[in-house]
């Protein structure tokens, strides 16, 4: 269980095969028009793809993200990999900070070092924390598992991952997306050990049969605003949860394909405005794309939709709830309603409520500060 | 707009080039992993598929199954604003039935390869002259070698197609119409809008939605059960129309810059709807299957996908109130098709239906799982049509 030092090293062998693939993509031709309308726009990703072939340089990347303290150990049969900056001061709080789909530990790098040394960037060492960012099992340098595994069973993963492998007996938790679910469970399993936990998406369904209280106004305009978004972006959750080997093939074989398949969902995703590069630099979005490339680890990734929908693992029953103090941050994503604060107190013991004017669902990548700021505001107020 | 009535005899001739860069992509291609309790749980199989591209590059030769498909008498028309290719073979005997059959997805004029000339030419085959037909088999727009429209069209706009091509360009005014798939929408949309013009439908899915809204008829417990198993069904096996419904284009670049990742979208199809079961492959040659994902490949399957997105964006498959197909029209179902055998009621709002089979065993690939049969119920059925 000894974490083990870990320098990303993709071979050359790796590099120029996918260059040779980029120099070869083969594009579709699209809907009169064009635009984001029907998925990824033509004209853009044609322009990503020349990017990733002729001017974007890994090495300079790689380089980067290994001045990053990264491990790798293995947790009941599964290798994770993680980074672990140690904070400044005599008493850093750990901290453990978990991605979704389609990101990876990459969506924190930038929020690594103020989170760990504030007293570096105009902050107090008072609010450091011993900062561990995980890859789920299945992304990126963490291992894929030999099946599909559901969120709650890498919450006992994460558990052990902190008390065990890092010793922690207490530690915060902050995630979105999957990650958010997963940590959902860390606060459901393991509510003595969990501080706290900061939730920039609140992804439990709350218990709606018999003794639930009804749903307000308010609340049944929220389900009903998300179910109407949902109908024009379920598409991708439909196939990985049912057929995720079937769309694998395309998207492992093709970097064209996998980068068609990712970036309509940062788009859309993420606080863009219509703009992807008002939030992504195309060597921000290549790097992403590079990892899951490199690694190979779209269809592990998928698996998620997969077991999350075999395992129901959003839906809380009766008189179930998260007892741990919950923090909500509220980012829109898209056009999607606000959440109400009454829903969100149906699953989770909320303690702070933020609505985040700018960002959107990558919010450390996309606001770092107001990210971190918030996130030391919640701990201070422990 | 071009005028309809151009006839342009056409033949299949892909280049060189396109067969050797296919090659070098075959060659190399990047495998996923698999989860270790696979089989096709998990959609197409890996074990299955590597054995596939073995076969694709060392032994399918695609120089013969052209030579094959180019055999049929093939003809590219413009009809309205798109070039429309079909298949048509004039039958024997002084009054061969004229008979349009049209595919679906994932499929193509090649589901009717090994039925056309036994239609066309029964007294080839052990039938008789008299049960003859002229079959004219049309490339959906955006499939194979018909054009690919500039923007998602619906089915009933390649009904009013259908409707040009066999009057106008063919001067066939009356015909029978056979159909599974997205082509047994467009058949049940061309005989609601052209009842005059087809005589009579056949049909190995059901294809037109009835009107279930205010003022209809209330549905049975049988209908309601039927409604509820196909919405599990569809939640279960129907993930490719929620994402080719919504997001095409992003699913598109896999499936037109890897032959594996199309082969593995289309294959998997052959495999599912035909109840071939988790652990068994597709009950297809790989041959015949390879054949049909090359018309994608060489042509491209982003506008094949559109018709998903139409119908989701305003394109009706739903009847109206009031409306009901009034064509005789006749059904095979078969158990192991996608779509769950409907009950007789079910099928009698939305079609004047005069004849109808279950059969107990076969898929939604009637055509080419089992031509002789799917042959021997269209003679019968259109028999009484015959003048």
């Amino acid at each position: 269980m000894d974490p083990k030092p870990f320098r990303i090293a993709i071979a050359d062998t790796e590099i120029a095969d996918l260059r040779r693939r980029l120099g070869r993509a083969r594009f579709p031709g699209e809907a009169a028009g064009g635009g984001w309308q029907l998925g990824t726009d033509l004209a853009y990703l044609q322009k990503l793809i020349g990017h990733w072939h002729e001017s974007y340089d890994w090495r300079r990347h790689e380089a980067r993200l290994n001045r990053l303290p990264h491990y790798k150990a293995t947790i009941d049969g599964q290798e994770i990999h993680f980074i672990h900056q140690p904070g400044s001061g005599p008493a850093p709080r750990p901290l453990l900070l978990t991605h979704g789909w389609p990101s990876s530990f990459l969506e924190f790098i930038d929020v690594i070092e103020p989170l760990a040394h504030p007293e570096r960037n105009g902050g107090a060492a008072g609010d450091a924390f011993d900062v561990v960012v995980a890859s789920l099992p299945g992304f990126g340098f963490s291992a894929a598992p030999p099946k599909p595994i559901d969120p709650r069973r890498i919450a006992g993963l994460w558990h052990k991952l902190m008390t065990e492998v890092l010793g922690y007996r207490h530690y915060l938790a902050q995630a979105g997306d999957w990650g958010s679910l997963v940590t959902s469970w860390l606060g459901l399993d393991y509510p003595g050990d969990l501080i706290g936990m900061h939730l920039t998406m609140l992804p439990l369904k709350p218990w709606r049969g018999k003794g639930a209280p009804p749903l307000s106004a308010e609340e049944t305009a929220f389900v009903d605003g998300m179910r109407q978004w949902w109908v024009e972006q379920i598409g991708y959750q439909s196939i990985q949860s049912t057929k995720p080997q079937t769309l694998a093939f395309g998207l492992s074989d093709s970097p064209v394909g996998l980068a068609g398949w990712l970036v309509e969902k940062f788009r859309t995703l993420a606080d863009t405005q219509g703009n992807l590069e008002r939030r992504f630099s195309k060597d921000q979005l290549c790097t992403m794309l590079s990892l899951y490339w490199f690694t190979n680890c779209i269809n592990s990734a998928n698996w998620m939709y997969w077991a999350g929908r075999e395992a129901k693992s959003a839906n809380l029953g009766p008189g179930q709830r998260v007892r741990v103090p919950t923090a909500y941050a509220d980012y829109r994503v898209d056009q999607t309603p606000r959440t109400p604060r009454a829903w969100g107190e149906r699953m989770y013991d909320i303690v702070r409520w933020q609505v985040m004017a700018q960002g959107g669902h990558f919010a450390a990548q996309e606001e770092p500060e107001a990210f971190v700021a918030d996130l030391r505001a919640f701990s201070r107020q422990l | 707009m071009a005028a309809a009535g151009v006839i342009e005899p056409f033949r299949i001739q892909i280049a060189d080039a396109v067969l050797a860069d296919l090659r070098e992509r075959l060659a190399t291609i990047r495998w996923p992993i698999e989860p270790s309790d696979a089989g096709w749980r998990y959609g197409a199989n890996l074990g299955y598929m590597q054995d596939l591209a073995i076969h694709w590059r060392e032994r399918y030769d695609w120089r013969h199954w052209e030579r094959e498909i180019n055999r049929l008498p093939q003809y590219r028309a413009q009809v309205g604003e798109l070039k429309i290719h079909f298949v048509m073979e004039p039958g024997s005997g002084p009054r061969p039935l004229p008979l349009l059959i049209t595919h679906g997805w994932p499929g193509s004029v090649f589901e009717f390869y090994g039925i056309i000339e036994a239609l066309a030419h029964p007294e080839r085959f052990g039938g008789r002259t008299e049960d003859a037909f002229t079959v004219v088999a049309p490339s959906i727009p955006g499939y194979g070698f018909s054009a690919a429209p500039p923007a998602p069209v619906s089915p009933r706009d390649v009904g009013q197609l259908w409707h040009r091509l066999m009057t106008e360009v063919l001067g066939l005014p009356r015909f029978v119409a056979q159909a599974g798939d997205w082509g047994s929408v467009i058949s049940s949309r061309l005989a609601l809008d052209h009842p005059e013009a087809v005589i009579a439908l056949h049909l190995n899915m059901f294809g037109a939605r009835p009107y279930t809204g205010p003022g209809a008829p209330q549905l049975s417990d049988e209908e309601k059960r039927w409604v509820a198993a196909m919405q599990q069904r569809l939640r279960e096996e129907g993930a490719y129309q929620d994402i080719q419904g919504t997001k095409p284009q992003s699913l598109a670049y896999g499936l037109t810059d890897s032959p594996i990742g199309l082969a593995a979208w289309i294959i998997e199809k052959f495999h599912g709807w035909v109840g071939a079961g988790p652990d068994a492959p597709p009950p297809f040659p790989m041959d015949h299957l390879l054949t049909n994902v090359m018309l994608y490949w060489v042509n491209g399957i982003n506008a094949a996908n559109w018709l998903y997105w139409s119908v989701r964006h305003g394109g009706r498959v739903s009847l109206d109130r009031g409306q009901r197909i009034e064509v005789p029209t006749g059904f095979a179902f078969f158990p192991d098709d996608l779509m769950l055998t409907p009950p007789a009621s079910w099928t009698e709002r939305a079609y004047n239906v005069v004849d109808r089979r279950d059969f107990d065993r076969g898929g939604h690939f009637a055509a080419m799982e089992n031509g002789p049969l799917l042959v021997e119920e269209m003679r019968r059925f259109f028999r009484r049509y015959r003048t």
